[in-house]
């Protein structure tokens, strides 16, 4: 990078100061986590909200107790089931869906702009471009007077329909991905025979697979956390998706810190599992769409 | 004149372009245009609760009435500056970002180390996260009080007053912002060439100079990405200062912002008529959103250097 004139203890110096800073800054972004952990872990409520904060606790000062509160003390009123274990099969109905019939939706899409010859594949492809450019806050009332009048409110189906149909930037990232493929493999898939749909399911899609689960990686990281969907058509706790159980069960519970911890953590474990299995394309793939 | 016959494999094609093409498309149309029209129309109706049979246009002489109601509302000009003072987490993370950045370029070993802390806030639930950060502001046993008493002998009420909520959540947003900001940006760094600097030193120009003049104009166009994309955010902020409240409004009203002036017209069940106000306050912060773009792309780009 930038050169700095100097003998190679002024550098060495510099470097052990970026490190330093560097070290302190990813500090500061961890300890919120270790705090969840730590206070997750705390045997009462006594103990986590002691002042001053406890840093390090006694091993006997700790138990699993909150996480096992977690699961069988807090109901759903109508069913008996766990709240967050309701919230997360709900969030798991949603999830499995909306990504598979969204990235198939998107990604045959895609193919179709990228490889194929159509009339008006232009006008189509902005049109589907400019639809980015809407903004989505206009659509939350009209929206949900439509649901409304067609018996849909307080169903998973809002949250779950409309991305079943695939999303415009998906389908503008992967054509970037797809247009990438070389023409030759194509024809020659075409002179052994497969026809189109063949080519994008045995050739396209196994070539393009970092681009696939960068996107797939996304897709389920905001489907996870969505709020204000769920916030607004979720009315009984049997419906709750794991954000908007999460945040009901913190609100009402402020006198048990340890649960809510226990449950901050649970929310957060899907994403940190996807995230440690598919970091790399994740990079990968957003520091290729904010290059464009 | 003859017309040129369309083989049978390109017309195989072209309807097979046309199928393939248009999920997408079908969920534009009836996902978002058909919405998009009925609330043009919705917020120039009058609607009592959710009934959509009983809208009715309302009448010519009062027809911007929705609009003028959200207009002439105190509560909605103070959720407009507070979400504007939201909105400074932007500038404030995007230099905390470009440092880091700058820091990160300059090692070679452990940079996937420290991308990977960095962005785990980013993929965090924010629910999750607000109540952590709860736990972190309490008065009482909050870490951030336990050093700033350590230091300074005293305590701040982070979430009970004004200007220590704002600061907070302004905090927080910088805290989980610099993520994914730290990642664009290394990419960046990483790939202004080397040949600049090599000219700039020989020419003997100061690190410092090497920076105004040649890194920061080359990174320039993601930095106006971050901003431009970061500003639309910022100004439909709404889960985190629900969140945090628990539906409440926050000390002096201050968690209010315009989404959640929205929410609380359209879904909370305190106005009858709640839901034309809702859709034309939607279409104000539509505008407030298209005039800040504009205002980014005429003048702000001018800032951003293209090869």
């Amino acid at each position: 990078m930038i050169k700095s004139k100097g003998t190679s203890k002024a550098k060495l110096i510099s470097k052990i100061l970026v490190y330093l800073f560097l070290a302190i800054a990813a500090f500061l972004i961890l300890v919120p986590f270790y705090v969840i952990l730590i206070t997750a872990l705390k045997r009462s409520n006594a103990l986590a909200t002691a002042t001053p904060f406890i840093w390090f606790p006694k091993f006997a000062d700790l138990s699993f107790r909150a996480f096992k509160n977690l699961f069988t003390t807090y109901t759903v009123n109508v069913t008996g089931q766990s709240l967050i274990l309701t919230g997360t099969l709900n969030t798991l109905a949603v999830l499995v869906p909306c990504l598979i019939a969204g990235m198939f939706c998107s990604s045959v899409s895609a193919y179709a702009f990228a490889k194929l010859r159509f009339p008006f594949k232009n006008v189509l492809y902005w049109a589907l471009l400019a639809s980015m450019m809407l903004p989505g806050i206009v659509l939350l009332t009209p929206q949900y007077l439509i649901y409304d009048y067609l018996g849909l409110v307080n169903t998973l189906f809002p949250i779950m329909v409309p991305g079943m149909f695939g999303s415009a930037a998906c389908v503008f990232f992967l054509r970037q991905y797809f247009s990438k493929v070389p023409d030759s493999i194509i024809e020659a898939a075409k002179i052994d025979g497969l026809h189109f749909f063949s080519i994008y399911w045995y050739v396209m899609l196994p070539l393009s697979v970092p681009g696939l689960i960068a996107q797939s990686v996304l897709g389920f990281i905001a489907i996870l956390n969505d709020y204000i969907g769920p916030l607004i058509y979720l009315q009984t706790e049997d419906k709750y998706t794991l954000q908007i159980a999460l945040q009901m069960f913190s609100g009402g519970n402020s006198d048990d810190l340890p649960v809510i911890m226990a449950g901050a953590l649970f929310a957060m474990l899907p994403s940190f599992l996807v995230y440690a299995v598919a970091k790399n394309y994740f990079f990968e793939g957003i520091a290729f769409s904010g290059l464009k | 004149m003859k017309r040129k016959k369309i083989s049978g494999a390109l017309k195989s094609e072209y309807r097979w372009g046309l199928l393939l093409c248009s999920p997408p498309l079908i969920g534009v149309l009836v996902f978002l245009l058909i919405p998009m029209i009925l609330s043009l129309i919705l917020s120039v109706s009058e609607l009592h609760g959710y009934m959509i049979e009983k809208m009715s246009l309302l009448p010519l002489s009062n027809l911007f009435g929705n609009y003028g109601y959200v207009l002439t509302d105190p509560l909605f000009w103070k959720s407009m500056g507070n979400t504007f003072i939201y909105a400074l987490s932007l500038p404030l993370s995007l230099i905390v970002s470009l440092v880091i950045s700058a820091m990160l370029v300059s090692i070679k070993r452990g940079r996937a180390f420290f991308y990977s802390i960095f962005f785990i806030p980013h993929i965090c639930s924010i629910i999750a996260l607000t109540q952590v950060w709860k736990v972190l502001l309490n008065y009482n046993y909050g870490i951030i009080n336990e050093v700033i008493n350590g230091i300074f002998g005293k305590r701040v009420d982070w979430l009970g007053t004004q200007g220590g909520f704002m600061t907070a959540m302004i905090f927080m947003s910088v805290w989980q912002s610099i993520g994914f900001q730290v990642v664009l940006l290394t990419s960046g760094l990483s790939n202004i060439e080397k040949t600049y600097y090599e000219a700039a030193s020989l020419d003997g120009a100061s690190p410092f100079v090497c920076f105004l003049r040649i890194t920061v104009p080359q990174i320039s166009p993601i930095i106006f990405y971050l901003f431009v994309t970061g500003m639309i955010g910022s100004l439909q902020e709404f889960t985190r200062m629900q969140s945090i409240t628990a539906g409440g409004m926050g000390p002096n009203q201050c968690a209010v912002t315009m989404v959640y002036y929205l929410y609380n017209m359209g879904f909370n069940y305190t106005f009858s008529f709640g839901m034309g106000y809702a859709t034309a306050c939607a279409w104000i912060i539509a505008a407030i959103i298209f005039v800040v773009s504009v205002v980014n792309f005429k003048y702000v780009q001018k800032l951003v250097s293209y090869d």
